[in-house]
């Protein structure tokens, strides 16, 4: 019994003072905000139907390559998107993509874009970054902050092609849309 | 978050549950909001610190562009009616749309542009104020409430700050135009660039408007009639309130620097009706203001320290043209042919500076300090007068010709200045994870009437989720003017030994927001107003004096809700209810209640709808007035907007739909009191340039 409470102790100040790793992170206000962006992305993108499998209703918001976004990002979990439960799934490698509807884009891949995003240009994954100039170079949607803002740009042409609708509310308060 | 094991484990396991929980609760709050509302998310009035507005430790509400136009509004003033506790009075004098917060006068109200007072020595506002137009308006925020410890003077019931659109801030270029009712017509533009490395920003706006013509069956020249057996009153007449507007701001930032140029300028203003309720068809007035603001803002001086500084200068001008017609031709039995007339001019500047630091070094701790210092300077003032006590201070005879008594202690006002020297000090205390306490203090010198000290205490707890409390006191004042300190007129002696007029306010605030679609406020406060100044009669005395002089009390209750009842449509109501006690001091134009109701659709992805509804109900006379109490009245407007097109947005307006007979109170002069704008239609042109951010 003794020893059982002293490992819970000891567990619990080891969570106290390695909260970083411990995953509750101190995000700042603008990185939370910016998860909520994204979140927002998602409820005003129509996927085609054929993407929600009847035994599968949970939206993925995969993350590829690393910052503070994507570790904010986790926080979305079990949140819902009309009747979707959202799901963060972090992944590994561009060329294993398969299942995710929404794939941010880190920043560590800023060299990477192209080679993230042309194999699955065709496929109906909104892609979102904070890269610069990440609309020109094959993404969907990039964020960014101006003046304590966070504003973003659209690429509608990529997401069309890929099968995405984008609802016109959200293509109003985008500063730029490229069609 | 960096822990050490000699921290007790116990505070280890509070503080991380705890990070965890704040930062649930602030995800939860954001995604309550709409994505236009995650947009314009930025609150800096409060405390000047961001924080999301319901816990932020005051009744702030804040109102963006997009709430603007949605609604049509073409002007400041009329968004202002829709906030609760807030009502807008068209006074009789130039139908000067007056700001007042919960059952005072509008001199109890701090109206700034960009954080600079619009407070001028003699005429509050600005004695032809007309608002301010909608194009220029990235977002207002307002405090009810009291807001001298952090703002000074005049912040004694509510606090409205407009942001207006500058450099760095402007996302796209565009031009509009507006046409509609009243021969009303204007056009605006935006522009906002980056030129080796400099925002720049641009916005101006011009109009021009015939006003509505209310009619006036008998006014205050109708009144001596009576008594002098004479027929030269002009009633029953139309009083005309036409007006054009100019107002040009251009902005560069930089870096931590912003400059902003700002010209305002009023024009051909027709006053309708004299301050004596007597019909004046004559008056072309004009006024124009220039400000010219230096800002720094370094939110990381060091690891700790944030600082701003200000440097601002202003330069007005009022002018009354040719002069007020006070009283019509033939007045007093014929001794006034060309009726009798007062010719007005004055021009005033003000130097501010302003430096405050930001410090968060202390665990839990926001604090802010700063210092400030203001120099205002009513540097020319004429007036000729043909009526009243003339340059010798013996009343002019009867028929005279127009005389000067400027740079005489008879004009309406002195050549003087005035400085302010200012302290203020705030702490944001996280007390626990869910309680949070605001403590504020301000000291103000002031060269003529000496010092005030204001404090302010906002105990906010965030009883769960859905249920955040706010307990809030404060402190303020309204300083004499310069006519209550200093200038002689027909009516009354000045009083150079007066106190500045005090307000002191308890206040409690439930929010509850049962789902992440629904919001809802509660505001209870009790506003304590004391030493109002007024001219009284002394009963030695055969002329009247200012003096500061009796208590007046008012409670009050605000209710709102916000209602996102599906993502195409949000529905949001208040409803007010002052209670004022009876005293000679209350605000008898003020109504007892209101309320509003408005409906925002987005019936195709294309097309806004909204409609709105303003009742204002129960306005009673003061005691010596033996006219009817004011009927209630409701004002319905609605607003298409499509933006199908693109670049392109189309907008039309019905004001007033069921053409209501709607009056505002007038002195029992204006007998039939004044009627509002009927019916009105307007219709607008709005092109966005494509952006190249």
């Amino acid at each position: 019994m003794t020893t059982r409470l002293l490992i819970h102790i000891t567990l619990a100040l080891l969570w106290g003072i390695s909260s970083p790793v411990a995953g509750i992170e101190q995000h700042s206000e603008e990185t939370l905000l910016k998860a909520v962006f994204i979140y927002n992305f998602a409820k005003f993108t129509r996927w085609p139907a054929t993407t929600w499998s009847t035994n599968n209703s949970s939206l993925r918001i995969c993350t590829i390559g690393d910052d503070e976004l994507s570790r904010a990002l986790v926080q979305l979990n079990d949140k819902k998107v009309r009747e979707h439960t959202v799901i963060i799934e972090p992944r590994e490698f561009e060329n294993s993509l398969g299942g995710c509807h929404v794939l941010y884009i880190a920043r560590s891949m800023r060299h990477m874009v192209k080679r993230t995003t042309n194999p699955i240009h065709l496929e109906p994954i909104l892609t979102v970054s904070e890269i610069k100039d990440f609309t020109k170079h094959g993404g969907m949607i990039e964020l960014y902050r101006i003046q304590g803002r966070i504003r973003f740009k659209i690429n509608l042409r990529t997401a069309r092609d890929a099968g995405l609708d984008l609802s016109s509310r959200l293509l109003k308060l985008a500063v730029e849309v490229q069609r | 978050m960096a822990y050490r094991i000699k921290i007790p484990l116990v505070v280890c396991l509070l503080t991380s549950f705890s990070v965890y929980a704040v930062h649930d609760r602030q995800l939860d709050h954001y995604i309550s909001l709409s994505l236009e509302e995650l947009m314009e998310l930025e609150v800096t009035i409060s405390t000047e610190t961001k924080k999301p507005l319901s816990q932020a430790p005051a009744a702030v509400t804040v109102l963006t562009a997009e709430d603007i136009k949605a609604t049509g509004a073409t002007n400041l003033v009329d968004i202002l009616e829709t906030v609760p506790g807030i009502h807008v009075r068209a006074n009789q004098f130039a139908f000067r749309p007056l700001v007042q917060f919960r059952g005072t006068n509008a001199n109890q109200t701090l109206l700034m542009i960009n954080g600079a007072s619009m407070r001028d020595l003699m005429w509050g506002f600005g004695i032809f104020w007309k608002g301010l137009p909608s194009s220029i308006i990235e977002r207002v925020e307002i405090i009810r409430g009291p807001g001298s410890a952090l703002f000074g003077a005049d912040a004694s019931a509510g606090v409205v700050n407009v942001i207006t659109k500058t450099a760095g801030k402007i996302e796209h270029s565009e031009a509009g135009m507006r046409s509609g009712s009243f021969n009303t017509n204007s056009g605006w533009l935006q522009y906002g660039d980056n030129w080796n490395g400099f925002d720049i920003g641009l916005t101006a706006d011009l109009s021009s408007t015939d006003g509505h013509e209310p009619f006036v069956e008998r006014d205050g020249q109708t009144q001596q009639d009576i008594t002098l057996n004479t027929t030269v009153s002009l009633a029953p007449e139309s009083a005309n309130y036409g007006w054009d507007n100019q107002d040009i701001r251009l902005s560069v930032a930089k870096g931590d620097w912003r400059l902003h140029m700002d010209y305002m300028r009023h024009s051909d203003v027709e006053i309708g009706l004299t301050g004596a309720g007597v019909l004046d068809p004559l008056t072309a007035a004009e006024d124009s203001r220039f400000n010219l603001d230096l800002l720094y803002n370094n939110p990381d001086l060091s690891d700790a320290w944030g600082m701003d500084m200000e440097l601002r200068y202003q330069d007005l001008d009022y002018s009354s043209g040719d002069g007020f017609q006070e009283r019509p031709p033939g007045a007093f039995n014929g001794e006034y042919p060309q009726g009798v007339i007062n010719r007005m001019r004055s021009a005033e500047r003000r130097v501010a500076f302003e430096v405050s630091g930001l410090y968060t070094g202390f665990d839990s701790h926001l604090l802010r300090l700063g210092t400030g210092y203001t120099w205002q300077d009513l540097y020319f003032v004429k007036q000729l007068i043909n009526r009243g006590i003339g340059p010798d201070g013996s009343p002019l005879p009867p028929g005279s010709q127009l005389v000067d008594v400027s740079d005489t202690a008879f004009a309406f006002a002195p050549e003087k200045t005035r400085t302010i020297r200012y302290l203020f000090f705030q702490d944001i205390w996280s007390l626990l994870d869910d309680w949070q306490l605001t403590a504020g203090v301000r000291y103000d010198n002031y060269s003529d009437f000496g010092d005030t000290v204001n404090p302010r205490l906002a105990l906010v707890w965030q009883a769960t989720e859905k249920v955040t409390t706010k307990l809030l006191y404060g402190k303020a004042f309204r300083p004499p003017s310069f006519q209550e300190l200093f200038a002689e007129t027909s009516f009354s002696k000045p009083n150079p030994d007066l106190d500045p007029e005090r307000s002191e306010t308890v206040e409690l605030i439930l929010s509850f927001m049962p789902s992440g679609n629904l919001n809802i406020g509660l505001h209870l406060y009790r506003l304590k107003q004391s030493d109002f100044i007024r001219a009284v009669r002394l009963s030695d005395q055969a002329d009247r004096q200012f003096l500061n002089t009796g208590k007046h009390t008012i409670r009050g209750v605000e209710l709102e809700t916000k209602w996102q009842v599906a993502e195409q449509l949000r529905l949001s109501a208040n409803y007010t209810l002052r209670d004022s006690d009876d005293s000679e001091f209350r605000a008898i134009h003020e109504p007892k209640q209101d309320a509003y109701l408005r409906a925002d659709w987005r019936f195709s992805p294309d097309w806004h709808w909204n409609v709105e509804a303003n009742w204002i109900g129960g306005r009673t006379r003061g005691s010596s007035d033996a006219r009817d109490a004011l009927d209630d009245h409701t004002i319905t407007d609605t607003t298409f907007r499509y933006s199908g097109i693109d670049g392109w947005e189309f907008a039309f307006s019905v004001n007033n739909i069921f053409d209501v007979d709607a009056r505002e109170h007038t002195a029992s002069s204006v007998y039939n009191d004044l009627s509002l704008p009927e019916r009105s239609l307007y219709a607008e042109i709005l092109y966005k340039f494509p952006t190249n951010l």
